[in-house]
């Protein structure tokens, strides 16, 4: 048996996918690229991580796109202002309780303020005291809420 | 609940009970083995052919275990952690199949409507909220304990009619609704009724139906910091937002609590706060920063004491309280001194004694060792 397809709105691109796909994989198949970091291809969602949380007409809460099965005629915003919010409060929270255990070298603006650069080779040179004034206090990275 | 099984045809049934509570086991195992014995449970429930059985399971007394999908995992033996909604329990519940999850107490309201009617039932209430609830009326009010009363009545006809008023002829300050992810109430608002709606709208909610009551004594900063180490503390961990989220919040209170809060410590809480709210995954995320939230909207100005005068107007976090001995009273016995902790009273026997304030660590045991009153906060 063939399954039904579902057509849905996302960002303003119509996309037509299999029922019962996820939003966050017709949002691929459309083209526009919802963040994500605990969701996995193999495994079922898990929906932990609040990263693709995504809005959708007429439904009062957000919605974690890994997790949310399409429905017809569903109006998504990817890139709504409080779904980017939220985004941004699930990552800053979770780069402010890391404990540096991200993959070197770094390849963009580290989000959490570290000069490991400078960390890494002050440790080398010696004085383990002075190395230490390149990270914070409190854990390897300086969270941006305990500011 | 045989009710509700006979509805939807349902053939187990399952009381969900802290382990914690042995006595309320022990008595519903009783209760059960009489309606077996009866003929109200089994294979054909009071001779109907319809075959229901109810049994207990005993939980590990998390609190996240009140979240109906986490109660699921738990009753299936998993770790008590919410699942993802959609598929909601009426769809996919326990063991995937379709589940009917309901507090005993709307259980126990199912019985008397079907005795009585309901339009007898619909009768008591407010147009919003009908027939009864059960709430725990504690703190520091003169008769505490559970207490059954129709939806409207005033949370000042409850607290001052029936909980008999504040213990101790103390000031009513603010009542804690809803548990620790309810909201508080101050008393400005205490003509509010109890209804869902009326609640709702003061940032409290009905939740399990606690009222902790609480009088001037009361530190508003610190009970937020109470209720969110609570919180914090049963978070099971599994959304981003709620396990990190609520432990930023209990550090930011305890910083104000210890006198370190800094300028904007407020908007943090309440940013931080609202996005909890809408980015955790469960009930005990999206409502654990009410405390937060409305002892900051009704108390804003005791955050503000505790941050820019480094002062705790109620008295009660000790990293801001300062003693002071009125010489006049103390007859210079030395009690205070003998019991304090650090060492930070000094003085000569039968003259008064004096209280080192860069020592003092505002602990308090000498107002209570002191038979002449003559401790008193600074």
């Amino acid at each position: 048996m063939e399954a039904k397809n579902v057509s849905l709105t996302i960002d303003g691109v119509k996309v037509e996918v299999p029922e019962g796909t996820t939003v966050l994989a017709a949002a691929e198949k459309a083209g526009i690229e919802i963040p994500n970091l605990c969701f996995l291809k193999s495994l079922a969602p898990y929906g932990a991580c609040g990263v693709c949380v995504v809005e959708a007409e007429g439904c009062p809460k957000l919605l974690r796109a890994c997790a949310t099965t399409v429905r017809e005629g569903m109006v998504v915003n990817s890139k709504g202002e409080r779904a980017l919010k939220a985004r941004k409060l699930a990552f800053e929270l979770l780069m402010g309780d890391h404990d540096g255990d991200c993959l070197g070298p770094c390849k963009i603006e580290c989000p959490a303020h570290t000069d490991c650069q400078k960390y890494v080779g002050e440790i080398a040179e010696g004085p383990t005291a002075r190395s230490t004034s390149a990270r914070s206090p409190k854990g390897a990275s300086p969270t941006p809420l305990r500011r | 609940m045989l009710i509700a099984a006979y509805a939807i045809g349902a053939r187990d049934a399952f009381v969900y009970v802290r382990a914690e509570y042995p006595l309320a086991i022990v008595r519903l195992e009783k209760a059960l083995a009489d309606a077996r014995k009866a003929g109200i449970l089994g294979q054909s429930v009071l001779g109907s052919g319809f075959a229901c059985d109810i049994r207990i399971k005993a939980g590990a007394g998390a609190f996240v275990c009140g979240e109906e999908t986490a109660l699921i995992e738990s009753l299936e033996g998993s770790r008590g952690m919410p699942r993802l909604k959609p598929p909601f329990p009426a769809e996919k519940g326990y063991l995937n199949k379709p589940s009917n999850i309901n507090n005993v107490e709307t259980f126990a309201n199912v019985a008397w409507i079907i005795l009585n009617g309901g339009a007898k039932f619909a009768a008591m209430g407010t147009e919003n909220s009908k027939g009864t609830k059960v709430f725990a009326l504690t703190g520091k009010i003169r008769r505490g304990g559970l207490v059954e009363i129709p939806m409207g009545l005033t949370l000042r006809e409850v607290i001052f009619g029936i909980g008999g008023g504040i213990r101790d002829g103390k000031r009513f300050k603010a009542v804690q609704m809803g548990g620790p992810s309810g909201g508080c109430i101050p008393e400005s608002l205490l003509d509010t009724r109890i209804d869902y709606k009326e609640l709702g709208a003061t940032g409290a909610i009905m939740g399990s139906g606690g009222m902790v009551v609480m009088d001037e004594t009361t530190c508003m900063v610190n009970m937020a910091k109470f209720f969110l180490d609570f919180t914090a503390r049963e978070s099971c961990g599994k959304c981003v937002h709620c396990r990190i989220g609520t432990r930023r919040l209990h550090e930011i209170l305890t910083r104000i609590t210890e006198g370190r809060g800094k300028e904007g410590d407020v908007e943090l809480l309440e940013e931080l706060c609202r996005g909890i709210k809408d980015g955790a995954l469960c009930g005990l995320g999206q409502t654990a920063p009410n405390p937060v939230l409305t002892t900051i909207r009704y108390f804003r100005d005791e955050y503000d004491a505790h941050i820019c005068e480094r002062r705790c107007p109620a008295g009660e976090c000790a990293a801001l309280r300062k003693f002071w001995i009125d010489p006049a009273k103390c007859k210079g016995c030395g009690a205070c001194a003998r019991k304090c902790p650090v060492k930070a009273i000094s003085g000569e026997p039968r003259s008064p004694y004096a209280i080192d304030s860069a020592k003092c660590i505002g602990c308090g045991s000498c107002e209570g060792a002191c038979k002449f009153g003559a401790v008193s906060r600074v």
